[in-house]
Order: C-alpha cells, then structure tokens, then sequence
C-alpha cells in the first residue's frame, strides 16, 4: 500500500466539500476587500487626513506612490485573511474525528497521510484562488490609481504572501489534528501564527528561513533594493515548515484516528 | 471476498486506571455470525473499535485472517466492514455521493462503482432518499445508511456495534434478514442489546461484564450450559394452585402462573423431568400443553451478569 492510498478520492471530496460549504467565497470575498481595501485606502490617505485635520493644523501628508500601495497590500493580506483561513480550516479535522466523520474514513484502507493532504490540498487551492483573484485585481487598481508595480517585485511579494499562508493552514491542520476540539485548534493555531510574523523579526536567521523573510521585505522589494536569489530560502524554510506541520499533523492521526 | 476469522488473543485496554478490557481471548470462525452482549461499559466498544484499527489495546492484540489490527491496520481494513455506535456523514454529501465515495476509498473499481452502490442502496431501502442530503436523515436512515456504507465493499468482515438501536420493527428485522442472508459468506461481529434479535440472528453469543469474557458458545449451548430449561405448561382452568403446590420444591427456581399457563424454571431438570408431570396430575387439571423449552437469552445474560457482579 503507497503511503498516499486514497489521496484523489479524499481530496476529491475536500474540494467538493469548500464549494458547497461556500469556503471558497468567503476566502475569495476576504481576500479581494483585504487587497483592494488597502490599495483604495492608500489613495485616499492624504485626503482622509486633510479632511480629518479640521481648520488650523497643517499636516504635512507625502504624496501616496504605487509602493506605498504595495506595502499596504502586502501588510493587509497577511492579516485578515490569515485569520479568515484559521476560522475556515480550524474544525477541519477535530470536528470530524468528534462526530465520528473521521471513524468511517479510517477504517477504511487510506493513509493517514493521505487523508491530512487531501485538507490541506483543499484548504491551499482556495488560498490560491483568492490571493491570485486579490493579487490581479489589486494590480489593476495600483496600476489605475498610481502606475504600475513593477511585475517581478509584486509577484515575489504575492510568493511570500502564499507561502505565509500556507504555512497558516498546515498549522492549523496540526492543531487540529493534535487536539479535541476545533475551537481549541483555532486558538492554538492563532498563537502559531502570532509566532510565525513576530518571531522571525527577532533573529535574522531565523528570519531569513521564513516567509516574513519576504512579507517583511515589501518595501525594500517594491523599490527594487532587495530580491532575487535571496528570497528563495524563505520561500523554501516557508515550504519546509508547511511540510513537517503535515508530517506531524499526520503522525497525530494515526496515532488517534478517531 | 472470503469470511475471514477473527481472534482475539489476550487483549487488553486501560484509560488510566479503568480497565475497559481484561484479558480477552475470543476465536470468532469464518463466516459465523456473533453478537456480543454486555451491560453498558461492559467494553463491547473499546473491543470492537481496537477490531476496527481505531483504538490501540494496551497488550495483547486482535488479528482478522492472521494480520493483526495494530501492527498490520491497512491489512484488516481491506478486509473490514465497519458500522460504529455513532454514526456521523458529512452533512452536505448525499447518501448516494457517500456511498460511491466509501466504495472507492475501499478500492471499489470505477467501473463497478454505480451498480455496487446502487444494489446497495436498494438492499437497505434507501434508493427513493438517495439523492437527498444526509444532513436531512432520520435517525434509522443514517443508520441504514451506516450499514450501507459497511457493505458497499463487499468486506470479509462485518463489525457492527448497536446497528439497529435506532430502527423501528420493520427495518429491524430487515437488518437481521439481511445479516441472516449474508452468513457463512461473511464474518459477521454485532453488538447489541436487543437480546431476542441477537438470539434470532446469531449463531454465536459472547457475554462481556467489565472488561471481562463470561461465556462464549453457540447461542443454543449457550442457553443449555448457562440456564436451566423452562417448562412451560398450560391447563384447564387456573394454574395458580398448581403453581403454589410446586413453588416450595427444592427443583424449582421459580414458578409462575397467568391464567391457565404456567411457566416453571428448575434447578433440577432431571428431578423436574420426573417431579412435574407428577404434580399435573396429583392437581386433577385437564392437561392441554406440556414443553420443555430453552430459557431466553434474556435469562442466560441476566444469570450471567448478575451472578458476575455478585462475585465481583
Ligand atoms: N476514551 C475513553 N476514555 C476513558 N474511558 C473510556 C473511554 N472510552 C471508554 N471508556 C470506558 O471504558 C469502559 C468500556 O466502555 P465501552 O464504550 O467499551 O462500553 P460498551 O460495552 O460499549 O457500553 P455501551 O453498551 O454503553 O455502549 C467504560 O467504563 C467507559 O467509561
Ligand atoms: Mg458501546
């Protein structure tokens, strides 16, 4: 038996499930108004703070320019939707194994590897989605409102934003494989993601081996100071840590399959 | 696929200090069917899920067809039809998607997919609900449903713990014709505690009190070895005085009069064989029914567990 009996079956029926579930429109409807709501916003900053500023008081507000926007993207997109996928992906494997969902699955001939992977499959391609929809419309709305961002940079800086993301969900997974309870994986989740933006800003290698390696780049990469080979290793620590979380999420289910 | 035996080979379970499993050994042959009695947290579900690769014993181990549950799982769960106490679906799938699902997780070749799940469906009535969502069941459909999803694989094994808590009368004894209709070609282990539908359907009875195997036989030796035989007899007119006459005999446990029945349970079968006719005739009732009858699984079970419990 290979160690990933049963993934197309399995994730066939996690991809059905984020459809008719409405996953997929929430990530989607998060991700666009995260995106566009911080290029929008920082269009209109100078006004809103002239407006703001009633009579007397001058305020000496620069004049917003496309990197601007892309930092305030970038910025925004690490955070509500990391929070909205924490919400959608917490139950996913607790609140089976409570129902008894889980019990009918693993009895079965599949892999316990092979069941974690197809969620996180699932889970990944609406990240996917949503960030290329938000990543695109935003692009437009930067190139409308400003000019356009240079391509490379931003496509870089869309990298990063999907890895950190991923590496939300595997988290996720982990927790909510490990423990009772989807509320408590949410939770648990959310401190691992806490620690996944903070942690790395205090050591540099650490930083240099996570996706805030990048994410916390944006305005050196959208000036075109930064970049290149030196965001591959992020990009792959991000990878790694997205992997080992799956391993142990895995290792958690066939210890307790239900 | 071919019945594939069971045994369970000194197996035990504790959560912490509970022993939920003492020491179990139990052989269940190729294509018997046997139902295993017990009171609530006898541990019928901590053996039966250990069974079905989903519980870890703590020493000893179960093997269906020699693979063992823990060492070997995927080996057992290609051989296993799995029905649990609770029973739970993805709410949004219909009974027909989950079906063609389970069958394909259980290596069910596409091509034979469609029929095997619609033949399914059509065996536990669900064919007409099919399409509906199982978030929209009824508590005997979901299990109906459950024990579809068990079958729709053709398995060597069928486990089954309380799989017909939740049906009415009709679909209960729809379940245990099929069960009926199924032995000798599949191994089948049910739990219950519907004692008159386990004496209907299995050929095999195992009796677990706290963790611990009372009796295993056949269901008739069962009855033979743990209880006495009944005597049951019916005269003209009232049995009550007949009743009283033989109440104080040391061969009998209990005598007990409605109407113009009475039914006897002995001690002593031997000196009731020869004592009661006796009494009959010394009463001057008209004789009209005189049987000698296995007691009730329901006897053998309360006997069983009460006397364990005492002891304990
Ligand atoms: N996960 C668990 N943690 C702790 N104790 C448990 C656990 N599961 C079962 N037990 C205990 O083990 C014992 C056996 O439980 P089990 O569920 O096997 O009983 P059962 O025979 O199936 O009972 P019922 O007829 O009520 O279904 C009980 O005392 C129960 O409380
Ligand atoms: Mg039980």
């Amino acid at each position: 038996m290979s160690s990933m009996s049963g993934l197309r079956t399995l994730a066939g029926k996690e991809l059905r499930e984020s459809v008719v579930t409405g996953r997929w429109l929430i990530a989607a409807a998060v991700f666009m108004l995260s995106g566009l709501g911080a290029v929008v916003l920082t269009y209109y900053l100078p006004d809103l703070v002239r407006t703001q500023a009633g009579s007397g008081i001058a305020i000496a507000m620069p004049r917003q320019t496309a990197t601007d926007a892309v930092v305030a993207y970038a910025k925004d997109l690490d955070q509500l939707p990391a929070l909205a996928l924490i919400l959608l992906s917490m139950g996913g494997i607790a609140e089976e194994r409570a129902r008894g969902v889980a019990a009918l699955i693993l009895s079965r001939p599949v892999s316990a590897g092979a069941y974690v992977l197809a969620k996180f499959i699932a889970h990944g391609l609406v990240v996917l989605v949503g960030l290329s929809a938000a990543a695109l419309a935003s692009f437009g709305y930067v190139a409308l409102l400003f000019h356009p961002a240079p391509v490379g940079p931003y496509l870089l800086i869309n990298l990063g934003l999907l890895v950190m993301l991923l590496d939300v969900v595997a988290i996720t997974l982990l927790a909510s494989a490990a423990l009772g309870s989807g509320v408590a994986a949410g939770g648990v989740a959310l401190v691992g993601y806490l620690a996944l933006s903070a942690l790395p800003g205090f050591w540099a290698p650490l930083n240099n081996s996570l996706p805030t390696g990048v994410t916390g780049r944006t305005s050196e990469l959208a000036a075109g100071s930064w970049g290149g080979s030196a965001a591959v290793q992020p990009l792959v620590g991000g990878l790694v840590l997205a992997l080992v979380c799956l391993l142990l999420a895995a290792v958690a289910v066939r210890l307790r399959p239900a | 696929m071919i019945a594939a035996p069971v045994e369970f080979f000194h197996l035990a379970k504790s959560y912490g200090r509970l022993q939920a499993l003492r020491d179990l050994t139990l052989t269940i042959p190729a294509g018997a069917v046997l139902g295993l009695l017990g009171p609530n947290g006898a541990g019928k579900t901590t053996a039966i899920r250990i069974l079905a690769t989903l519980g870890r014993p703590s020493s000893g181990q179960v093997t269906v067809a020699g693979k063992s549950a823990s060492a070997d799982p995927d080996a057992v769960r290609r051989l296993l039809g799995y029905v649990p106490q609770e029973i739970a679906f993805p709410n949004w799938m219909s009974g027909r998607s989950y079906l063609r699902f389970a069958a394909a997780l259980s290596g069910v070749e596409a091509k034979d997919r469609g029929a095997r799940v619609e033949s399914t469906l059509e065996l536990v009535g669900l064919t007409e609900a099919g399409d509906r969502r199982t978030q929209t069941y009824s508590g005997g459909m979901r299990q109906r449903l459950g024990i579809a999803q068990a079958l729709v694989h053709e398995p060597a094994l069928l486990v089954l713990d309380e799989p017909v808590a939740a049906l009415d009368p009709i679909g209960r004894s729809e379940v245990l014709e099929l069960i009926r209709g199924i032995q000798g070609k599949v191994t089948v282990l049910l739990s219950s505690h519907l004692l008159d539908d386990v004496d209907r359907a299995c050929d095999q009875v195992a009796i677990l009190s706290q963790g611990k195997l009372l009796a295993h036989d056949s269901t008739t030796s069962i009855k033979e070895r743990y209880g006495g035989p009944v005597f049951h007899v019916e005269v003209r007119g009232g049995a009550a005085s007949l009743a009283q006459r033989i109440s104080g005999e040391a061969w009998v446990e209990h005598a007990l009069a409605d109407g113009g029945r009475l039914t006897v349970v002995v001690k002593d079968p031997a000196r009731a064989e020869l004592e009661l006719p006796l009494a009959i005739a010394a009463s001057g009732l008209p004789l009209l029914l005189y049987r000698r009858d296995l007691p009730s699984l329901e006897e053998v079970f309360l006997r069983l567990v009460s006397s364990s419990a005492q002891a304990a």
